[in-house]
């Protein structure tokens, strides 16, 4: 018997394989589907201090081999997240981690003491990486600095474990983790999503009402790779690898490229249960190979040429 | 409850340009799904096209055990559908949404429907027939050939009304000036419920016309979906009162007044 069970800053995970933010509800949508039980987590949809309505419709386009997104943080506000989406969760057999933003490094803090302070609540996700929204998000996430004041502000508000959610849209990610390890981060996901655009040649319209939007799904899988791998140099937390799984092969790939855990995100939109196969695929592998823990494959890509 | 399930196609056919009828053996459904609902079919066995296509319910035959769908094959996702022939199967999420309201005091149902708008109104109309409500069914299409489910609409206490574009059946124009023409049938306002299912540019036009009917009217709509189920938040409809609602699971049957039509 493989154990799959892996540790993220603290945070003892059954198996690991989370849901992406954003892409699994507020954790019970899918519960028709399969038993969220099964997973090692679940990670909300961004919460905000207040209600967001989200942006203009069109919100999404289909791509090759991806999707792009641009919802912008639509959310019930902390609010109504804890009065009606938390105690939803209260019989899950699982981790719950929320996910954060805010206009300021305040309000990050503010949603941050509030939601942890719930007994659900075991982690909290700090997104300074959504392309969506034109303040918070990206703004933050881009600018090491800024990275750090977020970061520092939500460790302050809470002791559970701080994971901070990493964008891809920037020249050099390693300087944005250190600034998040240095701020008091316990682990870092990533990737979220990548910057896109795409034009509808009949109408010449974007096709996206925003213009720019976030991809994701298997086009960016390399993208996310390559950050586990550069960020892994750079930090010793342990990582959270996310973007463009869609299989147990993915998933496996993420670990060997340093990261201790995944999410899935579009994934759920082609086979709401596929998180499901996926522990499944990668307790058969390890199996398979003789592997007894997991966490054996953490970084375990082999580097030098034969 | 909903479900992931993977179906047996039962049969499966051309029934006019471009336009398919596939009946898909899933016996859970038969019970399970309303009039208005749809399900989610995954088109490709690998990631081309990536996401799910949502069709509405067309029909469903209690006795084999089976659901209809009709579609137009527009795109990638219809094109790999239409070469599924009998005995493949078909991984689908459903029934999703919220059905049409029958429930409370109408008498006749007044049904419009644009072009392949009209797919969920033959299970609409079983529905109806099994209340005992009457039905006009106002119908637009471009062109005759078109009308692929006129066999379906027919039955007791139904009346059908064609309009095509070009003139070549009933009435020469769209549905909305159909139902213009028609509207003084219904100018008593009570006993009258309607149902309008077609393209937004329709539902747009319609929304003044029924405003003025005196009688209340529900729509279906349509959006781009990725996951169908309520999560994602990428297909939402604007209201009156400002606030967005997801087409997937809010809907796709909203109540036609309070839609805003003008995001
Ligand atoms: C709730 C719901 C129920 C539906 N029921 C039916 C049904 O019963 N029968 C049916 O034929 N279709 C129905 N549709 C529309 C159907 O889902 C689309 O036609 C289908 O997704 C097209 O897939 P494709 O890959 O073939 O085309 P794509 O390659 O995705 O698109 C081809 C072209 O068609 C356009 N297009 C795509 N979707 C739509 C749309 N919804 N309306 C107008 N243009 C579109 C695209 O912009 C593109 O230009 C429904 C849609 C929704 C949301
Ligand atoms: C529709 C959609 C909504 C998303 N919303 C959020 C969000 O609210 N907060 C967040 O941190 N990431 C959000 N993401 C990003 C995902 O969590 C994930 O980082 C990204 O999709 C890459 O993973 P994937 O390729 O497996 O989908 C969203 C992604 C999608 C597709
Ligand atoms: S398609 Fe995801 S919310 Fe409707």
């Amino acid at each position: 018997m493989t154990d799959l069970s892996v540790r993220i800053g603290g945070l003892g995970l059954r198996n690991p394989v989370l849901t992406a933010s954003g892409t699994f509800g507020y954790g019970t949508e899918y519960a028709g589907y399969f038993d969220a039980g099964l997973l090692g987590g679940i990670v909300t949809k961004t919460v905000t201090l207040e209600p967001r309505e989200g942006n203009p419709m069109p919100r999404l386009a289909e791509t090759p081999a991806g999707m792009l997104n641009s919802i912008g943080l639509a959310n019930v506000g902390i609010e109504r997240f804890l009065s009606e989406k938390l105690p939803a969760l209260e019989g899950l057999d699982t981790r719950v981690v929320v996910n954060v933003a805010g206009n300021t490094a305040e309000e990050y803090a503010e949603v941050t003491s509030r939601a942890a302070g719930h007994p659900r609540v075991d982690a909290i996700e700090v997104n300074v990486s959504c392309p969506n929204v034109r303040h918070g998000g990206l703004a933050f996430g881009t600018n090491p600095s800024a990275t750090a004041e977020v970061t520092a502000a939500v460790r302050a508000a809470t002791s559970k474990p701080v994971i901070v959610k990493l964008t891809p849209n920037v020249t050099d990610i390693a300087e944005i983790a250190r600034a998040a390890e240095a701020a008091g981060a316990d682990a870092l996901s990533l990737i979220n999503t990548v910057l896109g655009m795409a034009i509808d040649i009949g109408t010449r319209r974007p096709l996206i009402a925003r213009r720019t939007a976030g991809l994701s799904g298997p086009a960016i899988k390399p993208i996310a790779i390559a950050k586990v791998y550069q960020v892994r140099q750079a930090v010793k937390l342990p990582l959270i690898g996310i973007g463009g799984i869609m299989r147990w092969q993915d998933a496996v790939e993420f670990l060997l490229a340093g990261a201790t855990a995944v999410q899935t995100g579009t994934l759920h939109f082609l086979e709401p249960d596929g998180p499901v196969r996926i522990v499944e695929g990668l307790r058969r592998y390890c199996e398979e190979r003789g592997i007894a823990s997991v966490s054996e494959l953490v970084g375990g890509m082999i580097e030098e040429s034969s | 409850m909903t479900a992931s399930m993977t179906c047996k196609v039962a049969a499966h056919g051309q029934a006019g340009p471009g336009i398919f009828i596939l009946e898909l053996k899933a016996a859970a459904l038969v019970s399970a799904a309303g009039p208005g609902q749809f399900v989610h079919l995954k088109t490709a066995d690998g990631i081309d096209p990536l996401w799910r296509r949502p069709f509405s319910i067309h029909r469903v035959n209690r006795r084999r055990g089976t659901i209809l769908l009709s579609y137009r094959r527009i795109g990638r996702g219809t094109s790999l559908l239409a070469r599924r022939t009998a005995g493949d199967t078909i991984d689908l999420l459903g029934p999703l949404g919220r059905p049409f309201d029958l429930e409370g005091g109408f008498t006749t149902a007044v049904i419009a429907a644009g072009g392949l708008g009209a797919a969920p109104v033959p299970f609409l109309l079983d529905a109806l027939r099994r209340k005992g409500r009457k039905a006009v069914v106002l119908w637009g299409v471009r062109s005759k050939t078109e009308l692929y489910c006129l066999d379906a609409l027919r039955g007791r206490y139904t009346s059908i009304h064609i309009a095509t574009e070009d003139g070549t059946e009933g009435f020469r124009g769209r549905v909305t000036d159909l139902f213009g023409r028609l509207a003084s049938e219904f100018a008593s306002g009570s006993g009258f419920r309607g149902f309008a299912c077609g393209p937004m540019p329709m539902l747009k036009a319609l929304q003044p016309l029924a405003a003025a009917s005196g009688f209340p009217w529900q729509a279906s709509l349509e959006e781009r979906m990725a996951c169908g189920v309520g999560v994602c938040q990428g297909c939402v409809v604007r209201m009156k009162n400002r606030q967005y609602r997801t087409v997937c699971a809010d809907g796709p049957v909203f109540d036609l007044a309070e839609l805003d039509f003008h995001d």
